[in-house]
């Protein structure tokens, strides 16, 4: 569906920000794109969605370089920037405006989510708080099922009620047919909803795997006593008492801690990576 | 499958949304009726077109920079780019506003501003108002109208470019531009203009210049202007489909 290939990025001339960037994103999966601060996520996902261009290298959607912004590649692709505003409409007048370009539009899903989001109707949507701007267009971004969808650090601005509903909305808008790409430093907000892991580091894709591998290979610790973290490559002490991951040579169950794993690729690259090798 | 370049229930449906969302015309279009009405009456219902037209003018170069708008912070951007129609559909948008709205609005303004100047004059002179013919006050120098609709469609077309040039200040900047734009231009017609009075003196035939030189002038400007509307809207184009969300360098 969207393939990355030996991409690179630059804002500066030869200082690039993204390099060598291999991936593809297939239907079906809630795929977690995580990296610290300024490690390229959101530029990431606006040369995934055809906004920057790449320098060296290609981004296609079903075939298609996504920088071309054909009508035929949009109308499959939705994305859901940090940054956004609403025009002074009413919530019919908006979907009688946007609505016509998303083939796959759903007017019930659209309610149905602005129902679970708790969204008061209102007669213009810049009457909307900040937070209930985003849960509007998280509806609006569902409800178009497209087959790409691309959200960038949607829990922000987000309160603790309307998380949980965002990871509801997020259930319900799910299909085999369709990928949501999310992008993120709120690894807890959405921990149970990926089903693979993308962390960007050190200017390239460090890690591109599923969760049910990550949980394979890798043994996630959970204890009171320090004694229980030997031969981890990362762990660290918490209020609730310390964190830790090991390879999983035991072939032990443990729950996939997105943070700790994202921590232990900071620090030991090299080892994590031979781990998937 | 769809033409990706152009498809006329694409455009109709963008152009909807474009008109809703800048539905503010409407309030111009209420402002524009009151001025003139009340200019129509000051000047007891005869005015001179270009006099009226000025503001028209003056309306569409503002609102050719307010498209600057659409790419001024990166949410617009991102709204805008990410919309599923073609980039020649958005900007035919936009060059339809100018061209088509703005002059259409302008004369359905200019119909109803006559006919309730005279119901106001009407109402100060306490007497019966005198409905007449429309447009019937409406001065036009027919032999004017041509450079007219030139100069406007190439300041509009001027202006159009600046916002996808300039996305802060447009209009400032785009001003700046074009007064930089004229002083070069001028310099070199200057230019150009003392060296062919050298020739023609020199070739001791001074009045070729006069039978030759105006109407062969105008007629070389509206050319050189039909070609710059077309280059102005054509840069425009190319900078709102080359247009990056953040702009780097290559």
């Amino acid at each position: 569906m969207l393939k990355v290939e030996e991409m690179a990025f630059s804002y500066r001339r030869n200082e690039y920000l993204l390099n060598k960037i291999n991936f593809e994103i297939t239907p079906g999966g809630v795929y977690g794109l995580l990296g610290k601060n300024g490690s390229g996520k959101s530029t990431l996902l606006y040369l995934m969605t055809g906004l920057m261009f790449p320098h060296i290298g290609t981004i296609t959607i079903d075939g298609i370089p996504a920088g071309k912004r054909l009508p035929q590649t949009m109308q499959n692709i939705y994305l859901l920037p940090e940054e956004y505003d609403l025009p002074a409409v009413s919530i019919e007048r908006y979907v009688k405006n946007n609505a016509p370009f998303y083939p796959m539009f759903n007017r019930e899903q659209f309610d149905n989510f602005l129902q679970i989001f708790e969204l008061p109707q209102v007669k213009d949507l810049s009457q909307y708080s900040m937070g209930q701007k985003k849960k509007f267009l998280v509806s609006f971004a569902l409800a178009t099922n497209t087959p790409l969808l691309f959200m960038d650090e949607p829990t922000n601005g987000l309160d603790i009620p309307s998380k949980s509903q965002f990871r509801k909305a997020i259930a319900l808008g799910m299909s085999d047919e369709r990928s949501i790409i999310i992008s993120t430093h709120q690894v807890r907000d959405l921990e149970s909803m990926i089903d693979r892991v993308l962390v960007l580091h050190d200017n390239s894709i460090m890690l591109n795997e599923s969760v049910m591998r990550i949980a394979d290979k890798m043994e996630f610790v959970r204890t009171t006593s320090k004694e229980d973290l030997q031969g981890c490559i990362y762990s660290t002490f918490t209020p609730q008492g310390f964190v830790g991951v090991r390879p999983n040579v035991d072939g032990v169950d443990s729950l996939v801690d997105l943070e700790v794993l994202f921590n232990s690729i900071i620090t030991n690259p090299d080892v994590v990576k031979s781990l998937f090798v | 499958m769809e033409n990706q370049i152009f498809s006329l229930g694409r455009f109709t449906a963008y152009l909807k949304k474009y008109l809703s969302e800048n539905r503010s015309i409407r309030l111009q279009f209420i402002i524009l009726t009151g001025v003139f009405s009340a200019l129509l009456a000051i000047s007891g219902g005869s005015m001179n077109f270009f006099n009226l037209t000025a503001a028209m003018f003056i309306f569409a170069i503002v609102l050719a920079s307010s498209f600057s708008a659409y790419f001024s912070t990166r949410a617009n951007k991102i709204k805008f780019m990410l919309t599923p129609v073609s980039q020649l559909e958005k900007f035919l948008a936009m060059v339809l506003h100018l061209y088509v709205v703005v002059p259409v609005m302008f004369v359905v303004v200019l119909f109803i501003a006559q006919y309730v100047a005279i119901l106001i004059t009407a109402l100060f002179t306490l007497s019966m108002p005198r409905f007449t013919m429309p447009f019937a006050g409406i001065e036009i120098n027919k032999d004017l109208l041509l450079p007219y609709f030139i100069s406007y469609f190439s300041a509009s077309a001027f202006y159009l470019m600046g916002a996808t040039l300039f996305t802060r200040h447009s209009f400032l900047k785009t001003t700046g531009l074009s007064i930089a734009l004229g002083f070069i231009t001028s310099m070199v017609v200057a230019i150009s203009g003392t060296m062919q009075i050298i020739n023609v003196a020199a070739m001791e035939n001074l009045a070729q210049l006069n039978d030759f030189g105006l109407s062969h002038y105008l007629t070389v400007a509206n050319v050189v202007s039909v070609i710059m509307i077309l280059l102005f809207l054509f840069i425009g184009y190319m900078r709102v489909s080359e247009m990056e969300t953040n702009e780097t360098r290559k």
